[in-house]
């Protein structure tokens, strides 16, 4: 069935459309609220909200881009507003550098997603939440300042200081490996 | 490592990967789906709030209207003119009494004691003596009650009447009233001061007097510690002020 046609059929109120597009879309929405949450259950309580919020708000959805991108706003959207409710300091001391992922402790240098997504998740809230918004979303830093309530120039800094901490858990992976 | 290459791997890796969650997670949101959706309340509190406001505006408007409808409600002023009881004051010149008048109402004399306990009644017209006389029978009436007509003014104020302008009796008129001074209620300022909670000032006496030198001698920085005083009986008396009072400083050191 088309997207577009379940999508109708959510706005209706059918309750087997919801699941059909909930099936499709879950894993991808589920990857992105992995990437802003600390652990599974917060990214599964960010998925939850999200897709109630897509079904209880669908009228809001005003066809201009497509389906995907906006449950993926809401989902993104969600998760910067759990840490906002959930008081959460952006500005975190970074994680310890033994807090590596357990897959690269072999000699395998080839870096697998769940490898980059535990880098991501190890980086403090701010810088995780900015690394996010910037290189994955494509969101301008005005526009992250203007999501996160923060200045231009924090954002700049934050990613800065995300990509650093970045590079410095790849060379210790590479050097391990080598 | 550049930025770019950086953000290259990480965007083609974690960009379009799905992670499938728990299976009980869409039964939760159908739960959630399924109950009754209760109406927010936030969602109509700014309205509470306008209601409350727009409530509170009209309150001050309302308090403003009736404030501004006593202060200008019309005043009937009555102002009585009465001839001067006195022989001394027939011998007066009543044209000169005529004169004077106006110059009270004007404020710029004061009127003579006498005249300012009773009621004072200018006329402006002429034209209706017979509905002032009651006001004027209460009142002590001389032997020759003579109504003298001034024309009212507001101090400092004169508006020339032009001489074909007709005024309309029935037109509501204004009056004045000349309120007599409120009476003191305590006529002597002796009384007044006597009345008032003063502290006593203890007699001094050639004892004492002699004393309170030698304690200011004796702590001239400090003279107001110790005081000699006379009792009312007589007696010496002898006032120890702050002298128990302790000092941290001391007790620090």
């Amino acid at each position: 069935m088309n997207l577009d046609t379940i999508w109708n059929a959510c706005l209706a109120g059918n309750r087997k459309a919801q699941f059909q597009l909930y099936q499709t879309l879950s894993g991808r929405m589920f990857s992105v609220c992995m990437r802003y949450a600390q652990t599974e259950s917060e990214a599964e309580e960010i998925l939850q909200t999200g897709f109630i919020k897509v079904f209880t708000k669908g009228q809001l959805f005003d066809k201009r881009g497509s389906l995907e991108g906006w449950i993926r706003k809401i989902m993104v959207n969600t998760a910067i507003e759990l840490h906002r409710n959930r008081d959460r300091r952006s500005f975190e001391p970074l994680a310890q550098d033994d807090a590596m992922p357990d897959s690269c402790s072999g000699s395998d240098v080839h870096l697998h997603y769940k490898d980059l997504l535990a880098m991501v998740t190890a980086l403090p809230l701010g810088y995780r939440t900015v690394f996010n918004l910037y290189v994955i979303e494509g969101y301008s830093h005005k526009e992250i300042a203007k999501m996160l309530s923060i200045s231009e120039g924090n954002s700049k800094s934050q990613l800065s200081r995300a990509r650093q901490s970045l590079k410095e858990q790849l060379m210790k992976i590479e050097n391990i490996g080598l | 490592m550049k930025d770019k290459e950086l953000d290259k791997l990480f965007k083609g890796q974690l960009e379009q990967h799905s992670i499938f969650p728990k299976k009980d997670i869409w039964h939760k949101i159908e739960s959630q789906l399924d109950q009754p959706r209760v109406a927010p309340a936030r969602r109509f509190s700014w309205i509470r709030y306008a209601a409350i406001a727009i409530g509170c505006l009209g309150l001050i408007v309302l308090a403003y209207n009736m404030m501004q409808s006593t202060s200008v409600r019309e005043i009937p002023t009555i102002a009585q003119k009465r001839a001067p009881e006195a022989p001394t004051n027939t011998s007066q010149d009543p044209s000169e009494s005529a004169q004077q008048m106006p110059l009270v109402a004007h404020g710029y004399l004061e009127p003579p004691e006498q005249e300012v306990t009773k009621i004072q009644i200018s006329k402006q017209h002429v034209s209706r003596p017979k509905q002032r006389r009651p006001i004027s029978k209460h009142l002590p009436q001389p032997k020759e009650p003579r109504l003298e007509l001034v024309e009212l003014k507001p101090a400092g104020v004169s508006l020339p009447l032009a001489s074909g302008v007709d005024i309309d009796d029935k037109a509501p008129k204004e009056y004045a009233i000349t309120v007599p001074p409120v009476a003191p209620l305590i006529d002597s300022p002796e009384t007044e001061e006597s009345m008032l909670a003063s502290a006593r000032k203890p007699a001094e006496g050639i004892v004492p007097g002699i004393l309170n030198k030698i304690s200011d001698a004796l702590n001239p920085s400090d003279h107001t510690t110790i005081q000699f005083s006379k009792d009312e009986e007589g007696f010496l008396r002898l006032d120890i002020v702050n002298g128990l009072v302790k000092n941290r400083h001391k007790k620090r050191r």
